[in-house]
C-alpha cells in the first residue's frame, strides 16, 4: 500500500498503472495476514481459559482417580465423596490424612463474610453520597482517595491486618507485665520487664476478623465505584418524579434510585464476593494456617478470633513449602484451586446474567 | 451542610430527621475510607521510615535485618514488567480491535464473538493465585511434556564444566560437552582451568596420592577444630547465666590462649596466633548473643587463613577427586520448559493483566466517532488502514492509560509469582531463566518472618513500592488528562 499512495502523491501515472495491480494484491493479503493476527490474539484468551479448566480438571481427576504417594511415604486414595462431604481437612502431618474440602471452604466463607459486612454497607453508602449527595468539591477528594486504595497492593494490605489491625484488636497500645507462677515479674536476658498484650477478648495473632476487616477495606473500592456507575445510570425523571410527589432526598435515593439500580448493585456485591473469595495475599499473611476444626466443633466458624485457614491460604502453603511434584499434596491443591475457580466463576458468572438481564431499560 | 443539587424540597418532622441521619451516615462512611487509607499510610511510613536508606535501595540483601537490601526485587520487579508488557500489550491491543472493528455479521460468528467478549470478562474474575498454578503448570513446566526444568529437552546458552577442588579447597574446572558426561577421577596428566569461561589460564596443579596429603589436611583440620572447641568452652565458662556477656579481661585471654593453643603443632607462627587471639579475646570482653558469635566466627576464619596460607595446599589435588557439575549461562540461555524464572513469572503476570487491558482498549476505541472511520473509509482506506492510521491514533492516550494502570496491577501483584519466584534471592538475574523475587513478594517474605525486626524493614519495601505505584497512577491521570480530547 505504501507504494501505492507514494505514487499518487508523486504524480507519476505510469508507475501507478504498473504498480497497482501487484499492490492491490499485496495489500489484500497483508490485511489477511493481520485479521489472522488480531484472530490469535483473541483465540488466545480463548485459549488461557480452556488451559486453566484443563489443567485444574485433569489433576483432579488425577486426585481423585489415582493411588498418590504423600510426603511420609505412605500411599493414599482420595475419593470425591470425601471430599465434597467431609469436615477434615488434614492433608500435610498426621497418622491419618483427610482431605474434605468443608474447613477451607468454611475459612473462605468466614473471611469473606466478615468483608462484605463491612464493605458492602459502607461501600454502597459511599456510592450513593457520591451519585446523590456529593458536591463536585467533595467528589474531588473522596474520588482519588478510592482509586488510591484500589490501586494498593493487596500484600501490603495483608502487612496492615498483620501487624496493625490484629495488635489493636488484642489491645497491643495496653501491655500488661507477664508474671512467674510465683507471682514475680518475668524478666528477659537483659533484666526488662517482659509484657503482653491485654486481649481482653482472646484474639489470636492470626484471626479471621483482621484478615476479613483488611479485605473489606479492599473490596469498598470496587462496591462503591461500580454501584456508583449504577446509580448514576438511573434518569433523572425518576428522582424528578419521587421530588415531584414530595419525597426527601433520603427517600428519593433509598426508595427509588437504589431500587432501579438494583441489578447493577448486585452485581458490584457479586464481583467484590468473588474478589473477597480469591483474595490470597490477606489471608496468607493475616488469617493463620489452620483450617477450621469442623468436625470436633462445628460453632468455631462463628468465631472470628480464632485462626482459619482459606482455599487461597492453603495453596500458598503448599507452593512456599518443598511438596513433591506429582504427590498428593501437590494435587491437592489443584483440586482445591479448581473448587476456587468453580466458586468465582459462578458469581462471576452470575453477576453478569443479573446486570444484563435485570437491567431496566429507561430509554 | 453538603446538600447540594436541584432539588431542595424540605419535607419536615421525623421524615427530616432521618433525611439528616442518612447524610450523617454517608459523611461517616466516606470519612472512614479516608481515615482508613491515612492510618494504613501513617502506620507503614511511621514503621518503615527508619529502615529507608541509600544502601537500602542498593544493595544485595542478606539474611540480617540490618544488611537486608531492596535491590534484587527492584530488578526482579523490572524485568518482570518488561516481559509482561512485550507480550500483553500487543497481545490485548489486538484482541481489542478484534472485537470492536472487526465484528461479525454472520450469525454464527456473532455467537463466537459474544463468547470471546464474555470469557474475557470471565477471565477479569478469576484469582490471581489460579494463574500462579497455570502458569507453574504451562510455563515452567510445559506440562511435563518437554523433560523437567532441571533437566530440560532444549537449552542453549549453556556450558558445563565439570568442578574440582584441591587440597586446600580451591576449585579448578574442566569443559565437558554436556551434563551428561560421567564425572571423572582426578588423574595425573589432566589440564585444568582456573575459572570456568573459555579462554581462562591453565592451572598449575599437582595430583599427589591420598596417602600423602591427606594426613597432613587432617591434622590441621584437628588441631583447628580443637582451637575451637577449647576457646568456645572456656569463653561460656566466664558467663554467668547461660546466655549472658562474657568476662575476659587480659589474663583469662592469655590463659584461654595458652590453653587452646598447647598440644597442637601449627606450621604457622603459634606466637603470632597467639597473640592475635588474645587481642580477639579480650576484645570480645562483654559481650553476648549474635555480635559475640560473630566475633568467634571472625576469629576462627583468621586463625584457619594464616594457617592454610602457611601450610599451603594449593595446587595439590588429591588423586581421585571426584568432581561437581557446575555450568554456566550465558545472557542469552534459554531452555524449555522454562523453569521457575523471570520469563514465566513475566508471562504470568501477562495472563493476569491482560483481560484489564482488553476491557480498557475496548472502550477507548469504542470511544473514538463512528464519523471518524466512514470517513477514512469514504477516502478508500483498507479496513487495517483505517484501524492503524484513524482510530488507533485516536485511541492511544485512552489505551495508555488502562495499560499504565494494568502494569501497576501488575506491580504490586504477589499472588500468582508466590510459586514461581525464588524464597531468598541475593542475587540480580542475568537471563530469563534466572529466579527472581519482586517488590510484593519480597515484602510478602519480610512480612511473614516470626522476628518482628523485619516488619519495619517490610514496611520500607512497602513504601518504595507505593512510590513505584503512585507515580505510575500520576503518569496515568497525567496522559489522560493531557490527551483528552472531545468529538
Amino acid at each position: 500500500m505504501a507504494t501505492f499512495s507514494t505514487t499518487i502523491n508523486t504524480g507519476l501515472p505510469s508507475v501507478t498503472r504498473l504498480g497497482k495491480e501487484r499492490s492491490v494484491r499485496l495489500r489484500n493479503l497483508r490485511e489477511r495476514l493481520i485479521l489472522a493476527a488480531l484472530i490469535f490474539c483473541g483465540f488466545f484468551t480463548v485459549a488461557t481459559t480452556v488451559t486453566i479448566i484443563g489443567i485444574l480438571g485433569l489433576h483432579a481427576w488425577e486426585f481423585f482417580t489415582h493411588e498418590m504417594v504423600d510426603a511420609q511415604g505412605n500411599i493414599t486414595r482420595v475419593s470425591f465423596l470425601e471430599f465434597i462431604t467431609g469436615l477434615e481437612w488434614n492433608p500435610l502431618l498426621g497418622a491419618e490424612k483427610h482431605f474434605g474440602i468443608w474447613p477451607l471452604i468454611a475459612g473462605t466463607g468466614m473471611v469473606a463474610t466478615i468483608a462484605m459486612i463491612f464493605a458492602l454497607p459502607l461501600g454502597l453508602i459511599t456510592a450513593i453520597w457520591l451519585s446523590e449527595y456529593a458536591n463536585p468539591k467533595v467528589r474531588a477528594v473522596i474520588k482519588p482517595v478510592l482509586e488510591i486504595i484500589a490501586g494498593i497492593p493487596t500484600v501490603v494490605f495483608g502487612f496492615f491486618a498483620l501487624t496493625i489491625i490484629t495488635p489493636t484488636l488484642r489491645f497491643a497500645f495496653w501491655q500488661v507485665p507477664l508474671t512467674n507462677p510465683d507471682g514475680s515479674p518475668m524478666l528477659d536476658s537483659n533484666g526488662n520487664v517482659l509484657t503482653e498484650p491485654l486481649n481482653p477478648l482472646n484474639f489470636g495473632t492470626y484471626n479471621a476478623l483482621a484478615a476479613g476487616l483488611a479485605v473489606g477495606i479492599m473490596c469498598i473500592p470496587i462496591v462503591t465505584s461500580l454501584s456508583e456507575d449504577a446509580l448514576r445510570a438511573v434518569p433523572r425523571a425518576l428522582r424528578e418524579g419521587a421530588y415531584g410527589l414530595g419525597s426527601s432526598k433520603f427517600e428519593t435515593s433509598v426508595k427509588v434510585v437504589v431500587p432501579a439500580a438494583l441489578s447493577g448493585i448486585i452485581a458490584a456485591f457479586l464481583l467484590a464476593i468473588a474478589r473477597a473469595v480469591g483474595e490470597t495475599m490477606i489471608v496468607a499473611l493475616a488469617a493463620g494456617a489452620t483450617p477450621v476444626r469442623l468436625f470436633e466443633d462445628p460453632a468455631a466458624i462463628l468465631d472470628p478470633r480464632t485462626q482459619v485457614q482459606p482455599m487461597t491460604g492453603f495453596m500458598v502453603q503448599i507452593f512456599l513449602g518443598d511438596v513433591a511434584h506429582g504427590g498428593v499434596e501437590y494435587l491437592s491443591c489443584y483440586t482445591v484451586a479448581a473448587t476456587l475457580f468453580i466458586i468465582t466463576f459462578l458469581l462471576t458468572l452470575i453477576g453478569g446474567v443479573i446486570r444484563r438481564r435485570f437491567r431496566q431499560a429507561y430509554d | 451542610m453538603a446538600i447540594s443539587g436541584a432539588y431542595n424540597t424540605r419535607p419536615t418532622g421525623p421524615r427530616m430527621a432521618k433525611n439528616r441521619l442518612f447524610l450523617l451516615l454517608c459523611i461517616f462512611a466516606a470519612v472512614m475510607s479516608i481515615l482508613i487509607l491515612l492510618w494504613l499510610l501513617i502506620s507503614i511510613i511511621g514503621q518503615g521510615a527508619g529502615m529507608l536508606s541509600w544502601s537500602f535501595l542498593t544493595s544485595l540483601g542478606s539474611k540480617d535485618v540490618d544488611k537486608a537490601g531492596f535491590l534484587p526485587p527492584l530488578i526482579g520487579s523490572v524485568c518482570l514488567l518488561g516481559i509482561c508488557a512485550l507480550t500483553a500489550i500487543p497481545l490485548g491491543i489486538g484482541t481489542a480491535i478484534l472485537l470492536e472493528e472487526f465484528k461479525p455479521k454472520n450469525p454464527a460468528l456473532v455467537r463466537i464473538h459474544g463468547f470471546v467478549q464474555l470469557n474475557i470478562t470471565n477471565l477479569a474474575g478469576v484469582p490471581s493465585i489460579v494463574y500462579g498454578i497455570l502458569g507453574l503448570t504451562a510455563f515452567a513446566n510445559v506440562f511435563g511434556v518437554l523433560g523437567t526444568p532441571m533437566d530440560p529437552s532444549f537449552a542453549i546458552g549453556q556450558k558445563w564444566y565439570q568442578e574440582y577442588a584441591d587440597a586446600s579447597g580451591r576449585l579448578y574446572y574442566v569443559p565437558v560437552n554436556s551434563r551428561e558426561v560421567p564425572l571423572k577421577p582426578a588423574e595425573a596428566g589432566m589440564t585444568f582451568l582456573t575459572a570456568p569461561r573459555s579462554g581462562a589460564e591453565v592451572a598449575q596443579v599437582t595430583i599427589e596420592p591420598e596417602a600423602k596429603l591427606a594426613p597432613l589436611k587432617l591434622r590441621i583440620e584437628k588441631d583447628l577444630e580443637s582451637i575451637e572447641e577449647t576457646i568456645v568452652t572456656q569463653l561460656d565458662a566466664t558467663r554467668e547465666t547461660r546466655r549472658g556477656p562474657v568476662h575476659v579481661d587480659q589474663a583469662t585471654a592469655q590463659r584461654i590462649a595458652d590453653e587452646a593453643f598447647a598440644g597442637t603443632a601449627l606450621k604457622a607462627d603459634t606466637q603470632e596466633l597467639k597473640a592475635l587471639t588474645v587481642t580477639a579475646l579480650a576484645a570480645m570482653n562483654g559481650k553476648t548473643g549474635r555480635e559475640l558469635r560473630q566475633d568467634r566466627r571472625d576469629l576462627f576464619q583468621t586463625l584457619s587463613d594464616k594457617e592454610l596460607g602457611a601450610v599451603d595446599l594449593t595446587g595439590f589435588m588429591i588423586a581421585g577427586t571426584i568432581p561437581n557439575r557446575k555450568d554456566v549461562k550465558s545472557w542469552y540461555f534459554l531452555q524449555l520448559p522454562f523453569g521457575r524464572g523471570v520469563l514465566a513469572g513475566g508471562l504470568t503476570l501477562m495472563l493476569v493483566i491482560l483481560p484489564i487491558i482488553i476491557v480498557a482498549s475496548q472502550e477507548s476505541i469504542r470511544a473514538v466517532p463512528m464519523s471518524q472511520r466512514h470517513g477514512s473509509l469514504a477516502l478508500g482506506s483498507t479496513k487495517w488502514q483505517s484501524v492503524s492510521k484513524v482510530v488507533l491514533p485516536a485511541a492511544v492516550p485512552g489505551i495508555m492509560t488502562g495499560t499504565i494502570l494494568a502494569m501497576s496491577r501488575a506491580i504490586g501483584e504477589a499472588a500468582p509469582i508466590l510459586m514461581l519466584g525464588g524464597v531468598f534471592i541475593t542475587f540480580l538475574p542475568s537471563n530469563v531463566m534466572d529466579g527472581f523475587t519482586a517488590m510484593p513478594l519480597q515484602i510478602f517474605n519480610w512480612a511473614g518472618k516470626p522476628q518482628q525486626e523485619f516488619r519495619s524493614v517490610a514496611a520500607a519495601g512497602i513504601i518504595v513500592l507505593l512510590v513505584v505505584l503512585l507515580s505510575f497512577n500520576a503518569l496515568a491521570v497525567f496522559i489522560r488528562q493531557k490527551a483528552q480530547k472531545s468529538y
